[in-house]
């Protein structure tokens, strides 16, 4: 069966999914499992949180199946469902113990990834500063830098208007860049 | 343009969204504003240092070969992530399916028993080797399908995939981000054993998954059983309050908690709690605390 769905599009497997296909659910994991994770990865700080959202994402893929009808692209649906899953999980720790408990993290040696290999400070010091922003003006610089979305394409995801991200995004900045400022000062 | 305005199109210019002609401007604002040709530059540094930042370690499906892991070739290990999900799935099946069994969508064919005990049976662990995710789905579904029908069944349902709370402690609340609890079943068995045999018939025991087995204990204490509010769940079981036998229908609000939160054994006023030699010769309420005339039994 696998054989036969290889070829699919993601649009094709997403309604074999939605007709209880679960290998065709397995070929999409496959597909973007990893990019899924880095996403995770990125808004949360947390290797292993991560992976618990990854499960959690494709759950939903799952239970959502019958939702995604193909008027957006699937990586914009996609895009759309993990960014729920990850601010599901930032609001459910309330905002001042997640600020808390990823600082706290960060300041663990060895919390880096990299292990023993020297960490410049300076990158380190701009890791602390985005992930001591809030999660809404974090997932539009982490769209933007990392996933490479626009203005436009950053809306469609987080299903607001392009004025409202643009917003979002000069305050994002703002806010890291005098973060940053404030803990190089502080070092 | 003001500084203000010009900081705004550095960030634009940052995420790759300025037009030609606000790239224009913002040169010419650059060219003429020290202040802001020095924010570019500290802004430009930070967005290219976030670049620097770490590459998230690969995802769980990048370090595998997928094919190889639902084929049962290699990596038993690291089968997990997926399967997890698969049995995940396959218990959000079996908890719309047990759930209305569970109401009465079949009734229990006759001559089976739903007396004895009620056991809780907690769904712990990955399973880890299954060959194909929708064969186990309906392995899983037809499991519960016959539980039901043998009227055993009575509930089943998973657990939302966040982590929950754990509360210990005066002001202990924490969240923790492993559990590997993710669903229950409750089944009507005679004894341990029992309810054993049927686990062990569980595709999730023989996917090499584990199952915690509690027995729920019925507890009569002084407030009453913990659990009953309308006693109908319990009802069905078999179960009855002590000291509430008889053709009494347990919704009754003669069955109900009293204003104290305990269920009124017979005789007993339900307000004040008095004891039948108390009651009135009309059987009316006799209690100094009460006198509201009503009684049980």
């Amino acid at each position: 069966m696998r054989k036969e769905l290889s070829g699919k599009s993601d649009h094709q497997l997403m309604t074999a999914v939605g007709l209880g296909d679960v290998s065709a659910l397995g070929l999409l994991f496959e597909r973007h499992s990893e990019g899924v994770y880095s996403l995770c990865y990125r808004m949360t700080g947390d290797g292993s949180v991560a992976d618990d959202l990854v499960q959690e994402s494709f759950l939903r893929i799952h239970r959502y199946s019958s939702r995604f009808e193909g008027r957006a692209a699937f990586s914009t649906w996609l895009y759309r469902l993990v960014r729920n899953v990850c601010l599901d999980h930032l609001n459910a720790v309330s905002r001042a113990q997640a600020r808390t408990e990823t600082l706290s993290l960060i300041s663990e040696p060895g919390h880096t990834p990299g292990g023993d290999d020297e960490v410049d400070p300076r990158v380190e010091t701009l890791r602390q500063a985005l992930y001591g922003l809030s999660a809404g003006e974090r997932e539009v610089l982490v769209l933007s830098r990392y996933e490479g979305l626009s203005y436009a394409e950053i809306a469609e995801v987080c299903e607001t208007t392009v004025g409202a991200i643009k917003v979002r995004a000069h305050r994002a900045m703002r806010a890291l860049r005098k973060r940053f400022t404030e803990l190089e000062q502080a070092i | 343009m003001n500084c203000e305005k010009a900081v705004d199109l550095i960030i634009d210019a940052l995420m790759d969204s300025l037009d030609d002609e606000q790239e224009r401007q913002l040169r010419e604002h650059i060219a003429s504003c020290d202040s802001c040709a020095l924010e570019a530059e500290r802004m430009s540094r930070m967005w290219s240092g976030l670049g620097d930042l770490e590459e998230p370690k690969a995802g769980p499906a990048a370090a595998v070969e997928f094919g190889a892991r639902l084929a049962g070739v290699s990596g038993r290990r690291r089968l997990a992530p997926w399967l997890r999900v698969a049995a995940t799935i396959a218990l959000l099946a079996i908890g719309g399916t047990a759930g209305f069994l569970a109401r009465g969508g079949a009734a229990p064919p006759p001559g089976l028993t739903t007396s004895g005990s009620t056991f809780l049976l907690l769904v712990r662990g990955d399973v880890s080797d299954a060959v194909d995710g929708t064969q186990t789905v309906q392995e899983y579904r037809a499991w519960a399908t016959s539980l039901a029908q043998e009227g055993r069944l009575v509930g089943a349902n998973k657990l939302t995939e966040e982590p929950g709370r754990w509360i210990s402690g005066p002001a202990g609340h924490d969240t923790r981000s492993q559990s590997d609890v993710s669903g229950y079943f409750l089944v009507n068995a005679a004894s341990y054993g029992e309810a054993i045999r049927i686990a062990e018939s569980s595709p999730h025991i023989k996917y090499g998954g584990t199952f915690e087995i509690r027995q729920i204990d019925a507890v009569d204490t002084a407030d009453g059983p913990s659990s009953v509010t309308s006693g109908q769940r319990f009802r069905s079981n078999g179960y009855q309050p002590r000291g509430l036998e008889g053709p009494n229908d347990p919704n009754e609000t003669i069955y109900s908690r009293d204003r104290r939160g305990a269920v009124p054994r017979r005789g007993e006023c339900p307000d004040c709690r008095s004891a039948p030699q108390v009651l009135g010769s009309r059987g009316d309420c006799a209690g100094q605390e009460c006198g509201t005339g009503q009684r049980v039994g």
